[in-house]
């Protein structure tokens, strides 16, 4: 099987997050970079499709010179090429505009199977992959927590809102789009970081179309309720917090 | 008509916002709103007081609505240029609706929770970097749009008079392709702790650091006769289980008391919980989301606040 699996590099604003002067995004020169958590798990879901059926694993991604580290990870991991579409502008497009790109990634390698994550934790739009599905005129599925492949079709596991799965059929060629928890992803083995640097990175451009949403700039969120921060050592904060739940919330004994 | 809404039936009570957006951005002009599915009567009513008079109503009968059928059911009726297109924010629309942004050539913008217009542009806010800042997005009105609505956005107000209802048949979906052969909707795990009820509610996130302190954890749940709930990320971690998840694909809650221990406020957990009456946040990341909607915050380490938390419990009991 022809498996390509698109993964997407993001900026890791869990310490701290420093914006670009003109607000609009964040400077991504001052943050590390990660791959999207849910791509981590679509890597991994590739990796287990070849593993079980035989096959290739490509991995591509868009973005700027900083998107060859997101591949070398792939590749260590165990996916057999990589395509870096090159966009110095990738962060700030729409998902149509993505979607556009990968839709030209998709006619070079024709796959068999196309898996992603069914979110990016920067933009979050959560449309991209599925708007690349309908270009191409294949099934889709969002938010995979399941999948078996057996004769042409994929059966899948989807999660839906409180606490239900959908059981379902589909044909492939598809788009499968999946959802952290998935799998268990694994870790880079020292002979596949090796092997990794020998593997190939080809570099391609693409024609994008022009953006239909902008983003004018970013901020922080408006508070509905102001929180009250207890400041001081531990022993000091445990004791105003529970004096306050206790006197002042009345919320317990 | 320019403007549209769209709602599955048996979400719709849930949902009315998406009525009352679709109301208020068409300006006093028609409006449609399209119907997957039948609703209740009561709500069904609601739902045509709601559009009230400038509003049409067009309603499709059955449940069961693979993505094939939702493009093909909503593009049938659409045909006639839509300027703007509104659903709920939620997994089902946000399954299918990107393939109608592709096949209707919109522009497409989710998890919206304000709307305002610029002379020629829709001005959209809506979460970025997992809820830690909110992302303003402009779009030329000259575009058709497809804006999902976070829950909320507007509260749904009736009318005296009510909208036009039509009743659509499905005959036409016989010679559609679904895209997908849906064999069954189930319940994942089998819940054995139903946490609507507690009074006092332990969540916990990542930032417990490990497994380990969730015995501390425990001991707190103890004493202060709480349940303990989770995140996502710690059920996916293995170390509670599914049934104590809290968040979108998890539980709803609100106790009088909620204490986010390590919980960053990721939008998909704050949906389960945003309705507890006092929030508690004790995060390293003073830059935490779940601080916004927190009456108090404790910025530190857990296994330095914990234990003095329950020294202090044990002292004064």
């Amino acid at each position: 099987m022809k498996i390509l699996v698109f993964i997407k590099q993001v900026g890791d604003v869990e310490a701290r997050i420093v914006l670009r002067e003109d607000k609009k995004w964040i400077n991504l020169n001052e943050v590390p970079m990660k791959i999207n958590e849910n791509d981590q798990f679509a890597i991994e879901e590739a990796l287990r499709i070849k593993e079980k059926h035989g096959g290739e694993v490509t991995v591509a991604t868009i973005g700027g010179n900083k998107a060859t580290d997101a591949l070398r990870k792939a590749l260590a991991l165990g996916a057999d090429k990589a395509i870096h579409v090159e966009d110095n502008e990738w962060y700030i497009r729409d998902s149509y505009a993505l979607a556009k790109s990968m839709e030209q990634v998709v006619n070079r390698i024709e796959p068999d199977i196309i898996v992603t994550g069914s979110q990016s934790s920067d933009l979050g739009w959560g449309t991209t992959a599925t708007i690349l599905a309908s270009l191409l005129d294949i099934p889709h599925a969002w938010l995979v927590i399941g999948l078996q492949i057996e004769n042409g079709k994929a059966f899948i596991d989807r999660e839906m809102e409180a606490g239900m799965i959908e059981k379902s059929e589909i044909s492939l060629p598809a788009v499968i789009e999946v959802q952290a928890g998935i799998n268990t992803p694994r870790y880079a083995s020292l002979r596949g970081i090796m092997q990794a640097k020998k593997k190939p990175i080809e570099k391609i451009s693409v024609t994008i179309p022009d953006n239909r949403v902008e983003i004018l700039k970013i901020f922080e969120p408006k508070t509905t309720t102001q929180v009250e921060f207890l400041e001081g050592d531990p022993e000091t904060v445990a004791k105003t917090l529970i004096e306050k739940l206790r006197k002042e919330e009345r919320v317990i004994e | 008509m320019k403007v549209w809404g769209i709602l599955k039936g048996e979400e719709a009570a849930k949902t009315l916002e998406v009525v009352e957006t679709a109301k208020r951005l068409s300006k006093g002009e028609n409006f449609g709103i399209v119907l997957l599915g039948k609703p209740e009567d009561s709500v069904l009513e609601k739902i045509l007081f709601t559009a009230g008079s400038e509003g049409k109503v067009i309603c499709y009968p059955n449940k069961l609505w693979p993505p094939g059928y939702v493009i093909a059911a909503i593009t049938r009726i659409l045909e006639q240029t839509p300027q703007l297109i509104f659903v709920p924010h939620n997994y089902s629309f946000m399954d299918s609706i990107p393939r109608l942004a592709a096949k209707l050539n919109c522009a497409i913008l989710t998890n919206v929770h304000n709307i305002s217009e610029d002379n020629n542009f829709l001005l959209c806010e809506r979460p970025v970097l997992e809820g830690k800042m909110t992302g303003l997005f402009k779009i030329d009105k000259r575009h058709r749009v497809i804006v999902s609505l976070s829950a909320g956005i507007y509260e749904p107000k009736e009318e005296s008079s009510k909208a036009e209802l039509k009743m659509e048949d499905i005959s036409f979906l016989q010679n559609i392709d679904p895209l997908r052969k849906i064999t069954s909707i189930e319940k994942a795990a089998e819940e054995q702790v139903d946490l609507s009820q507690a009074e006092i509610i332990i969540g916990v996130g990542r930032g417990i650091g490990k497994q380990e302190n969730l015995a501390l954890v425990e001991e707190l749940a103890k004493i202060l006769k709480a349940e303990i709930g989770a995140s996502r990320p710690v059920v996916d971690n293995g170390w509670l289980p599914r049934d104590r998840q809290i968040g979108s694909s998890g539980q709803t809650v609100s106790p009088k008391l909620y204490i986010a221990l390590g919980i960053s406020g990721a939008i998909q957990h704050v949906v389960g919980m945003k309705g507890s009456k006092t929030i508690v946040s004790i995060n390293k990341d003073r830059n935490a989301p779940i601080f916004n909607i927190s009456r108090y915050g404790i910025v530190g380490n857990l296994e330095e606040i914990l234990p003095a938390i329950l020294n202090y419990l044990k002292e004064t009991s």
